[in-house]
Order: structure tokens, then sequence, then C-alpha cells
């Protein structure tokens, strides 16, 4: 399957590159959008085939990502405009589609998105309690109530005047 | 594995560097592969206001934390600390961190926003000056050298903000003509400056004066053809 990215379908002209998600769907994207991935420059740099498969990316990630990147290279759209469309991008978003995310952006390189992911998922740890944060990501706690409290003696300051939220 | 331990260090660490310093620092507890991992995000904040009044909890907190960092040989990509300036050997503490801060630690991001009831400043350390690394200077209520200074490295400098600081029109001149890629510049309510010269070669942007009663002998010229907002303002 071969899907074109939200730009349709490319011209002879613009050069294009088809990338492969790790279940085996395909992509493809025009070059200066894939160049903005700073892991995928240096893949086309380093070799004339114009199919990039990447071994540890989903497709529905993949294709989110790819969204990012069209948008992003689209010399028509304003700053302001590619400002509103990253809020609207981790918008509403899972926890567990922004981890996915954040981690092909690693993988990727693509610095802008990775910080706008990485801080949307600080924001919904932001203000909650402990208790909060380990119930909404199945965090196990492995100390004895002995050992958390004398962690937390060490480090009092952090603890006091607490006015969080445990929605 | 649970839905967030799983990441790898390096995005642990990022998500971590847009909490507050207590918040990081709540992360210890979550599990025993939570325990240090605050410890060596790139970003230090600490507000002495958190410490309700307890200026030797908050400085002996701030040296501990620092102190892994320098003991490891990590970077840091953020530095902020909000401080009262007093008579103490605090202010020594302070000194010596920030040199191996913007030294040996290459911060990127460097703000330090000093307070004070009796108007007075902190004189801040002309080794600041030489932060090669500094990409956004931000200082509050801090006194900067009178003397000439010897070298200035701001080869990467890109935003300075000046607020309540002491700065006479010398400094200024001769820290503003090392900075190239300085993009932002806000003065707001400085003292001892009258003369805001940013000659052509930079890619100064914007460029905001504020202060509390515009004076007849003020000169500002500024030859940068990037210009794109100028603000004088007396409030």
């Amino acid at each position: 399957m071969v899907t074109t990215d939200e730009k349709g379908p490319l011209t002879a002209k613009k050069k294009s590159v088809i990338i492969r998600s790790c279940d085996g769907d395909e992509f493809l994207v025009s070059e200066s959008a894939a160049v903005l991935s700073t892991s995928l420059k240096k893949i086309l740099e380093e070799k004339e085939d114009r199919l990039i498969h990447l071994s540890d990316i989903d497709n529905k990630t993949l294709a989110m990502v790819i969204a990012y990147l069209s948008t992003h290279a689209d010399d028509g759209l304003s700053d302001d405009l590619k400002r509103s469309f990253d809020q609207e991008f981790v918008s509403g978003k899972e926890f567990d589609v922004l981890k996915y995310l954040v981690l092909a952006t690693d993988t990727l390189q693509v610095t802008c998105l990775c910080y706008t992911v990485a801080k949307k998922m600080a924001d919904i740890m932001k203000n909650k309690l402990v208790e909060w944060v380990r119930r909404e990501f199945d965090i196990q706690n492995d100390y004895t109530p002995e050992a958390e409290a004398e962690i937390r003696r060490l480090d009092a300051w952090a603890w006091d005047d607490r006015q969080l939220e445990d929605d | 594995m649970d839905r967030i331990s799983e990441l790898p260090e390096g995005i642990l660490h990022h998500i971590l560097s847009f909490l507050s310093q207590k918040e990081a620092v709540q992360t210890c507890v979550l599990s025993k592969s939570w325990r240090y991992i605050w410890s060596t995000r790139p970003k230090i904040e600490f507000h002495e206001d958190c410490f309700n009044g307890n200026k030797e909890t908050f400085m002996s907190t701030l040296d501990k934390t620092l102190q892994g960092y320098h003991d490891q040989k990590l970077c840091i990509q953020e530095f902020r600390v909000d401080m009262w300036v007093d008579h103490s050997k605090s202010m020594s503490l302070l000194e010596k961190w920030i040199s191996r801060v913007v030294i040996n630690m290459r911060v990127k991001t460097f703000n330090l926003y000093m307070l004070s009831h009796k108007c007075e400043y902190f004189d801040l350390p002309s080794v600041v000056f030489k932060a090669e690394s500094l990409q956004k200077l931000y200082l509050h209520r801090c006194k900067l050298s009178q003397n000439p200074l010897d070298k200035v490295l701001f080869k990467h400098l890109q935003t300075l903000t000046l607020t309540l600081v002491y700065i006479e029109d010398e400094t200024f001149e001769k820290i503003i003509s090392c900075c190239p890629l300085i993009e932002k510049l806000y003065l707001n309510s400085c003292i001892g400056l009258k003369t805001v010269r940013v000659n052509k070669g930079c890619n100064l942007k914007d460029f905001v004066w504020l202060m509390y009663n515009i004076q007849k002998d003020l000169i500002v010229e500024i030859n940068a053809p990037t210009l794109e907002t100028i603000k004088i303002v007396g409030i």
C-alpha cells in the first residue's frame, strides 16, 4: 500500500521518498518533509535508495509523524499556523500515543516535535500527587513504607505546602 | 513494565525538564527505578521562597544538588535561581556554583533572579562573561562590574534581559559589542545606563527599553538591518 502525504500526488519534479513502517505499510513523502528529520536526512545523504525501512515505528505513529513533517515542510503555511497545528496535534491524545510518538521523534531526530510531545507529557504530570501519577501510569511502588518515608525526609522541602490536584 | 518507566532516560529527562524542581524531586518516590532520574535532568530551578524562609536548607539543597552534577561532570541546559541578597556566606557559595555552571556545565540558559528589600544588588561574578555556551541570559537585581571587563565571550548569546540591573554605559557597550548573534535585547529599569549603542553586524530583531523616567540625555543608536521591533517606554 502506498499512501501519499497530505500534499496530494507528487509531481515528477518533486523528489519523494517511500518510508515503510515496522508493520509493512508504506508512505510516500516529499523529500523536503523527510529531511526535517535529521536521521532521515542522513540516510538519504548516504544511500541512493528511495525506500527507507523503519524497524521500530508502527504505521499509526509513522502516519502522525509524516503528517507533522509534511505540514512543517509546507512553505505556504505561516509560522503561526504551524504553531497552532502543533498545539492541535498533541491535544487530546492518550498518553500511550504520546509515548510512541516521543520515541519515534527521538529515533527520527525531529527536535521540535520531540519538544512539543515531551512538554505535553509533562503537562499531564504537572500539579499531580505522586499517588495519582503511579495510578495513572501503572507504576508499581516497590519501596517499603519505611524506605519511602526516609526518602521523603531527605528532601522534605519538596513535600511542603502541597496544593496538588488528585483528580 | 508500566506505561512510562520503560522510556529511555534521555526522554524522561526531557519530560522532567518541563516540571518545577519540586515536582521533579517528587518523582523519586514513584518507584525505585525513579529514585535518581530527577537528579540528572538538564535543568536546575531553585526558588528560595519554596523553603519557607529557611535559607540554610535552601543553600544546602542547592549545594547538594549541584554537587551531584559536578561529580558526574554533567552539563545543564537551563539554570534558574531566585534568591534574596544578603551578606552571609551564601553569596560566596552562589558565586562558586555560578562559576561552575557557566563554565564546566556549559549552561545555555542562565537566569539569576536576585531579590532585595533594601534595593541592594548582587555583584555578578565576571566569570559569567566567559560563558561561551550561553544562549539566553536573564539577570534581575545584579550589579555588573564597573571595571572594564577583560574578556566577553558571548559568541552564542541570542537573548539578553536585564531587569533592575546596575550597569554603566562602558560595561554595556563592551558586552553588547561581543554578542554577534544577539536577537533580543530587553532592558527594564536598569540603573546607570544612558547609552545603548548596537553596531552593525549583529542580528538584533527586538529591542525593548523600559524605564521609570525617560531622561533627556539618553542615547539610542541601533544599526541593525534585521531590526523588527523597537520599544522605548517610560513606566
